[in-house]
């Protein structure tokens, strides 16, 4: 069951490698993601859009405000796309899927079919015994994109997905994430999407958070009122991109 | 061009039965050719060397083949290197259980690293000589001895291998097992023993040549038994070619180890480098 993700006056505050000096880079971060929503953080690079990501994520902890979820974050299943596929090399396609089951109350006898369907929906039905190294990297990014769906999220954090791929291929992925998330057949999660691509933000999100300032915080949030499914060349969505770009450079 | 569907495929599909054993052939040629041309100018430069220098301290290949066959028909030799691999292999695993945990650990936290770091450097540079003597002194003629002087002797780039396996793990992949908040012993079964596996198999490998140098003076000084010491019976003899023959057998048996144990077990902790899952 997806949950709000309230971030309630969050700071972050250390020091960079080499210094002693603890450095703020983000202050007074208020933000609260609906559950079920998607929300793109955007800004310019080294804001602190991946380490918020990070603290949601749990990898990291604010030194000063709080993430919270409707749940205690350990009753949060939590899943992450990040940049890297980060597949496990020595572990077959279908195996780096599965793992994600193991210590979940997953029926043993349900979890192939669980892999299968998700190869299916990211069109890798022929691969599933492949290793990683023989995959491209789309492919390996869409293994990616399966295993976060496998645990049926309730939470679903995407750290620049696509920003390693060509274009083409990212287009196709967006595509392809954009139908999971409209997939009616498994809960909807709650997710953040972080981004440097405007267009990406504008196709995917329901709210686009702007991050800027130093220490950063978030400056702006812009409503994405464009009906899904939506088509990546659709006239809104450049719309959007121009208002977050004014909202950016404003 | 889209590169998403792009795949690297396994070469196409081979020629008919014919042509599928003439490739294995010539296969085979190109890998054992090489070898045996070696194997073939050391036995002729040696028989020739023996000829020229017409010396009993230079036997003819002949004399060696002698040698080598009395000691194999009679199972002898089979005897007593099953002896020094007996020795041998107690030595590694007693070495592999304390290189795991110090391996780990020094690949993980500062303290740990310094704390064994002169440990490591003394176990490289200590020649197996004097391990094999203090071993001799300390524990007698017992299954002790042999047992101790090799994972003494093979413990440091065990240590090393292991630690080397541990530093290989991508700290995204950590973050990765964190998030997805995977067990500690999915952790450890899918995750550090497949990545520590090609280490500790290549550790393992060179430890074993370094056992054997150790294992043979130990077997020397204080053991009566074993390939070392009836290396050095002949040579208490003089009989240079009983002791040629003893070292080739035994490294007739290294290779057997080495081709049926080390590299079956590299190839299988390798085999997702080459293809499908099986």
């Amino acid at each position: 069951m997806s949950s709000d993700i309230r971030i309630e006056g969050v700071a972050k505050r250390f020091a960079p490698r080499g210094t002693d000096a603890a450095r703020t880079i983000l202050s007074q971060v208020d933000l609260t993601v609906r559950a079920g929503e998607l929300v793109a953080l955007v800004g310019p690079s080294g804001c602190g859009k991946s380490t918020l990501l990070n603290l949601i994520a749990g990898l990291d902890r604010p030194s000063q405000g709080r993430v919270a979820f409707d749940r205690s974050q350990d009753a949060i299943s939590l899943s992450v796309v990040f940049q890297q596929p980060r597949l496990l090399d020595w572990l077959s396609v279908e195996e780096n899927i599965g793992i994600v089951f193991e210590g979940r109350a997953v029926d043993a006898a349900e979890r192939p079919r669980v892999v299968r369907e998700l190869l299916r929906k990211v069109e890798l039905s022929e691969h599933g015994r492949a290793y990683p190294q023989f995959l491209s990297g789309g492919q390996k990014q869409r293994v990616s994109i399966a295993r976060a769906f496998a645990v049926q999220p309730d939470v679903l954090l995407l750290d620049e997905p696509f920003s390693a791929l060509d274009e083409l291929t990212a287009r196709r992925l967006r595509s392809l994430l954009q139908s999971l998330w409209l997939d009616e057949s498994r809960p909807r999660p709650t997710g953040v999407l972080v981004t440097h691509n405007m267009l990406e933000a504008a196709f995917l999100a329901d709210r686009i958070a702007v991050m800027g300032g130093s220490p950063a915080g978030v400056q702006q949030v812009i409503e994405v009122d464009v009906p899904r499914p939506r088509h990546p060349d659709d006239p809104a969505l450049f719309e959007v991109h121009r208002k977050v770009m004014e909202a950016l450079q404003g | 061009m889209n590169t998403d569907h792009i795949i690297l495929e396994r070469p196409a599909a081979p020629p008919g039965r014919r042509g599928t054993l003439a490739l294995r052939l010539r296969a085979a040629a190109a890998r054992f050719g090489p070898q045996a041309l070696f194997f073939v100018l050391l036995a002729a430069g040696w028989e020739g060397m023996a000829r020229v220098l017409h010396s009993p301290l230079v036997p003819g290949t002949a004399a060696i083949a002698r040698e080598l066959v009395a000691i194999s028909v009679s199972g002898f030799a089979f005897s007593e290197i099953g002896v020094t691999f007996l020795r041998m292999s107690l030595g590694f695993l007693l070495a592999l259980v304390f290189a795991l945990p110090i391996g780990i650990a020094s690949a993980v936290s500062r303290f740990a690293e310094r704390f064994f770091e002169p440990g490591i450097i003394l176990g490289l540079t200590v020649p197996g000589l004097v391990w094999a003597l203090l071993c001799v002194i300390w524990f007698g003629v017992s299954l002790t001895s042999p047992v101790v002087a090799v994972a003494l002797g093979v413990l440091p780039s065990l240590v090393i291998s292991v630690q080397q396996g541990v530093r290989s793990l991508d700290h995204e992949i950590v973050e990765m097992v964190r998030v997805f908040r995977l067990p500690g012993a999915t952790v450890l079964r899918k995750v550090w023993l497949p990545l520590l596996y090609s280490f500790i198999v290549s550790g393992c490998r060179v430890g074993f040549s370094i056992a054997w140098k150790v294992i043979v003076l130990v077997e020397i000084f204080g053991m009566s038994n074993g390939v070392g010491y009836q290396l050095n019976a002949q040579f208490s003899t003089q009989n240079v070619e009983g002791v040629i023959a003893w070292t080739i057998a035994f490294w007739a048996a290294m290779i057997v180890v080495e081709h049926g144990v080390f590299r079956t077990l590299e190839a299988h902790a390798n085999r997702w480098k080459r293809g499908g899952a099986s």
